[in-house]
């Protein structure tokens, strides 16, 4: 079996046993994805490169201590979110960019709007729309709130990882989770109505 | 059985958001979204608001640029396993002890001999007592709001705190300090440079694997009297080694305005102006942790020499200094870090600038004081000071490395010191990067070092900033961080315990060596350090 099919945990266990190669396979499989996840936090390419490194060489260096019952993924965006987290308080820097910054930016760069493949041109207009609305009402979301959002629909994850990666439970996340959700609809239809 | 109401289908909708792809509602449910416009509308909403935010991240997930960094994440992690496999587990290269110990060397008890490289400790009361005085309630006191990622149990933070402090008790067995204790010189006579010979430098040596007096003697011999090494600096035709070696000998007060009227005069000369450069900002960085900032009444300096801390004029030529090395060393760790404690030394000290430097290093392979350039320097001076070539270079060769110990411990102390003031003044995240740094340095240090001396040194710089590193960790109540620090301790511990082993085969070999033997060692130990000593004997 070749090591691109194999599971991370499969891999981990490989590299704790001192195959130190293999552990190239892992950065390969995650370095955009924590790259990406540093950005969102930091909102600077070059020193994001270097947080996601410096993730990748803590997950190494602590490879004895990783439980291969447990997910690799939400260990080393955890290990990447301590040293995001660290980072923003030695600089003083306002944590998490700007969600309307951020969509914005890569608007801009893509040229396109916010649409999904399957809408026909009213669905468009009013998707793209109400994502600009969004935008706007996640921006007035608190930074821990911004980062559970992130977590879940930008990352993509379920609760019991978003758990594990902010140190909560798996009840706590979803409760905060419905709680982000209500606020954002609250916010969405106070700047529906001002337009 | 009652018929669920509202707020049973929206648990149900809401569940529906982290129930992955490919998930529905149960017929019940759905069939109460078409009867309940108000459930029907909530459950919109979410199903909108899900893929709408998924969308978003989505594309901003595209226009993110992508990387590749496998070579420097591999190139890194290569750096660690290296010193990690040099370290594990060492094995008493018996072949050489037959040989060249006999039974008088294997005699030599391997506490005996670590005595004087570790000393080791018998209690803890030599911690550093500004770590102990900050009991958990002082902590707490001083940092009553975690950040918010330290998210854990009291029990599990106690638990965990138990198990860095059982750690570093391993650690207080040794003091790697005691190797650069300065040596009495007291109570050592000066030595007659034109009599003294190899053999009495070698029999020296034997003793000094069981006997201090005869360490200090060593270090003595291989030191140039203050008025002697002023005169070769001032020899109008010493060459820059010989120049560097002999201000080793001098107090840094003294050393630093001759090394920097040396740079000055070898303007044109690219690599002795680089290696004065290195000497100079050793001896000013040194300069400045025994010269505190308002510690003398009279604030003016003597004649010629360094005014000391915050002084504009000599920071900027160390700092000029630090920029050359760090323009011709790129790769080395230290002159960075030296940068920074000078940025932090400045009167309106730099913290984002030494924070930026300190975290440049952190991302380095390995760090060198260059010890065995250093040991070359003090032959050329012991040389140049009337010594015989072959005594000099014995001299130099077995006492190796112990000014650049010197230099490390102290400079990772200012560098400590600092992270201390910040840590007095509530700021708490300064503290941190100096200290977590300093240990970085420790084992960049480590990892580029060829002589003993500086791998102790190494160890030392690790262990300091691991006491402080308990303080701050706790203070911000970071479960994981305390983890990861406890790994990083018991690492240490087991490197301290395997080095232990080498330093005694390595007195062992001293005492039962002869003179012929001796001679080849000092050839190795010049060409290649200590460390690979054993590898670079023939069996």
């Amino acid at each position: 079996m070749s090591s691109d099919e194999r599971l991370d945990e499969e891999l981990m266990a490989l590299v704790r046993k001192g195959d130190q190669s293999i552990f190239a396979e892992l950065v390969r499989r995650y370095q955009n994805d924590l790259f990406r996840f540093c950005l969102h936090y930091l909102k600077d390419v070059e020193r994001s490169k270097e947080l996601t490194q410096e993730a990748f060489v803590r997950v190494y260096v602590a490879r004895d201590r990783f439980d291969d019952s447990r997910r690799f993924r939400p260990w080393i965006l955890c290990i990447a979110r301590n040293l995001c987290l660290n980072e923003i308080k030695r600089k003083k820097t306002v944590p998490m960019e700007s969600l309307e910054e951020y969509a914005s930016t890569a608007r801009e760069a893509s040229g396109e709007i916010l649409r999904s493949s399957s809408d026909g041109p009213s669905e468009m207009l009013a998707a793209a729309e109400r994502r600009e609305l969004l935008v706007k009402a996640l921006d007035g979301l608190d930074s821990d709130s911004r980062e559970i959002v992130t977590l879940r629909f930008f990352e993509r994850m379920q609760a019991r990882d978003i758990a594990e990666i902010v140190g909560s439970s798996e009840g706590a996340v979803r409760t905060k989770l419905h709680r982000i959700l209500k606020s954002l609809r609250e916010k969405y239809h106070d700047l529906r109505e001002h337009v | 059985m009652s018929v669920p109401d509202c707020t049973y289908h929206l648990d149900a909708i809401s569940a529906l958001l982290d129930a992955g792809p490919g998930a529905v509602l149960s017929a019940d449910t759905l069939r109460h979204i078409q009867s309940c416009a108000s459930c029907r509308r909530e459950y919109e909403w979410l199903v909108n608001v899900s893929k709408d935010l998924e969308e978003i991240g989505s594309l901003a997930a595209r226009q993110a640029p992508a990387v590749d960094l496998t070579a420097e994440v591999m190139a890194r992690v290569s750096a660690i396993a290296a010193p990690a496999q040099a370290l594990k587990p060492y094995r008493a290269p018996r072949r050489y002890m037959v040989r060249y110990a006999g039974l008088a060397g294997l005699a030599a008890a391997a506490g005996i001999a670590v005595f004087f490289w570790f000393s080791v400790r018998h209690d803890g009361t030599t911690q550093e007592p500004s770590e102990l005085a900050l009991s958990q309630q002082d902590n707490e006191a001083r940092f009553p709001h975690p950040p918010s990622e330290s998210v854990s149990s009291p029990g599990n933070q106690q638990s965990s705190l138990d198990e860095l402090q059982k750690a570093i008790g391993l650690l207080h067995k040794y003091d790697a300090s005691a190797a650069s204790k300065k040596p009495v010189f007291e109570n050592t006579a000066p030595p007659d440079l034109h009599a003294l010979t190899a053999s009495e430098v070698w029999a020296t040596t034997r003793a000094s694997v069981t006997d201090a007096g005869a360490r200090d003697r060593l270090r003595r011999w291989a030191s140039l009297a203050p008025e002697r090494a002023k005169q070769v600096t001032q020899s109008p035709g010493a060459s820059p080694g010989a120049i560097i070696g002999a201000a080793a000998s001098l107090d840094p007060a003294e050393a630093a305005p001759l090394l920097l009227t040396a740079l000055s005069s070898y303007a044109d000369r690219p690599a002795a102006h680089m290696a004065l450069s290195k000497a100079y900002l050793s001896r000013f960085v040194n300069l400045q942790g025994n010269d505190p900032a308002g510690s003398r009444p009279d604030s003016a300096p003597p004649s010629g020499l360094p005014s000391g801390p915050g002084s504009s004029d000599v920071s900027a030529d160390a700092i000029a200094a630090a920029d050359d090395w760090i323009a011709s060393d790129p790769k080395n760790a230290l002159p960075y870090c030296l940068k920074a404690l000078l940025l932090l030394e400045q009167a309106q000290p730099d913290i984002e600038g030494a924070l930026k430097l300190l975290s440049q290093a952190s991302m380095l392979p390995s760090a060198s004081a260059y010890g065995l350039d250093s040991a070359g320097f003090n032959q050329e001076a012991l040389i140049a000071a009337g010594m015989d070539p072959e005594t000099a270079k014995t001299l130099s060769a077995l006492t190796a490395g112990q000014s650049q110990n010197d230099f490390l411990v102290k400079f990772s102390q200012n560098l400590l010191d600092k992270a201390r003031q910040s840590l007095n003044q509530g700021d708490l995240q300064t503290a941190r990067a100096i200290t977590e740094a300093v240990q970085q340095l420790g084992s960049q240090v480590g990892t580029g070092a060829q002589l003993s001396q500086e791998r102790l040194a190494a160890m030392e710089m690790q262990r300091q900033a691991i006491t402080l590193l308990e303080t701050i960790y706790t203070g911000l109540g970071s479960t994981s961080d305390i983890q990861q620090l406890t790994l990083d301790t018991q690492k240490l511990a087991g490197n301290m315990e395997s080095f232990t082993s080498f330093l005694n085969d390595l007195g062992n070999l001293f005492i039962g060596a002869t003179d012929q033997v001796f001679g080849l060692i000092t050839d190795i130990i010049r060409q290649t350090g200590d460390l690979t000593l054993f590898d670079h004997l023939p069996s």
